[in-house]
């Protein structure tokens, strides 16, 4: 039975769906079945995997699964060998205000991806920045969260609020949910700033389970940008390197 | 806002993180809890919410500062010392050493 693990943070440009992508490609790598849910409306995360092709998918989307309007067998796109996905579209802004006045709310997702469930070994969740029925949904679903985190000021405001929006989530809809981790992101010494960030953040939060830090990395946009991932793009890397070990890292916390 | 308060993050989590990263327990009496406690709603408390928005405002203030001030200096150095002169300058501005830059500029001439 797959563990769901929600990527989310309420701050934008953190490398939500940088982290969901690579990190999907990594555990399949590794051979584990990984389905990948995008549930942001921006569907960067769809674009990046399937392109144009996201067009094909009006009637069967994230957002078409948690109004019932179709199956969700018929919504998972086969990326390649044990990575899938399960896209966004252009529309599911629109579905927002029929998912809040639908009955059930929190648990559209939830309930529409069991079915599937047995079928994987993870299931990764690309969260939007926006705190709303999308975001509840999806950790409602979950089993657990990560967070990445940019290391600025509001980087790790953003973070904060995620603590706050967990101990609420775990106090209404999914008492299961757990903090895998916060992943520091586009780490760079060129500047002090994400140094001096962490070190704080350490003494702010020292129980805080800090997972690998992914560098600051041109080869992470430039693959961004041609829709590949890291081990495509630049497989001896740094990033990709960091991204396997939080793979391992991940796989270690999950299955014990 | 002083600049100390500016620096400093602000701790907006008054929990345990070790304890979120564990499943929590159920709660005894958690049913007479649900009777007595007004319906909540699943969005972030209004308090969290005006502190994030006080301090995007101060930030969206800042960052439209420098902005405008950007866009000043790009505008009329660029007008007053050339566009040559100008392209030489940006490529000492965008080695991000200030001491290069203090050097380029001690020695520059119009």
């Amino acid at each position: 039975m797959a563990r769901v693990i929600s990527i989310a943070n309420q701050k934008g440009g953190v490398g939500k769906t940088t982290l969901t992508l690579n990190l999907g490609f990594a555990l399949a790598q590794m051979g584990k079945k990984v389905l990948l849910v995008d549930i942001d409306p921006q569907f960067n995360l769809t674009f990046g995997l399937i392109g144009m092709e996201v067009l094909n998918y009006a009637e069967n989307n994230v957002g078409t699964i948690m109004t019932r309007e179709s199956s969700v067998e018929d919504a998972v796109v086969e990326v390649e060998e044990n990575l899938h996905l399960i896209p966004s579209h252009l529309n599911l802004s629109a579905k927002e205000i029929e998912i809040i006045n639908a009955y059930n709310r929190e648990r559209r997702l939830e309930k529409a991806i069991t079915p599937i469930l047995p079928d994987y070994d993870y299931v990764l969740i690309d969260n939007p920045p926006s705190m709303g029925i999308f975001l509840v949904n999806s950790l409602t679903a979950s089993d657990y969260v990560l967070i990445p985190l940019e290391l600025s000021y509001f980087g790790v405001i953003g973070m904060q609020l995620m603590f706050n929006l967990m101990r609420m989530i775990r106090s209404e809809t999914n008492e299961h949910l757990s903090l895998l981790g916060l992943v520091p992101n586009k780490f760079t010494r060129q500047t002090k700033v994400p140094s001096l960030r962490l070190k704080e953040l350490k003494e702010t939060y020292p129980d805080a389970p800090l997972l690998t830090i992914i560098p600051k990395s041109i080869a992470l946009e430039k693959a961004q940008s041609k829709g590949v991932s890291i081990f495509e793009f630049d497989g001896d890397g740094r990033a990709a390197k960091a991204f396997t070990k939080l793979a391992r890292e991940v796989v270690s916390v999950v299955e014990g | 806002m002083s600049k100390d308060k500016k620096d400093k993050i602000p701790r907006l989590f008054d929990g345990s993180v070790d304890e979120l990263t564990k499943p929590s327990k159920k709660k005894a009496g958690r049913e007479d809890l649900k009777k007595v406690k007004k319906q909540k709603t699943l969005y972030i408390s209004l308090d969290v919410n005006r502190k994030l928005i006080e301090l995007y405002g101060d930030e969206g203030r800042r960052q439209s500062i420098i902005v405008e001030d950007s866009v000043n200096l790009y505008y009329y150095l660029k007008k007053a010392i050339g566009e040559k002169n100008f392209d030489e300058l940006m490529s000492a501005v965008r080695r991000e050493d200030p001491e290069f830059l203090r050097e380029y500029i001690s020695k520059f001439k119009l």
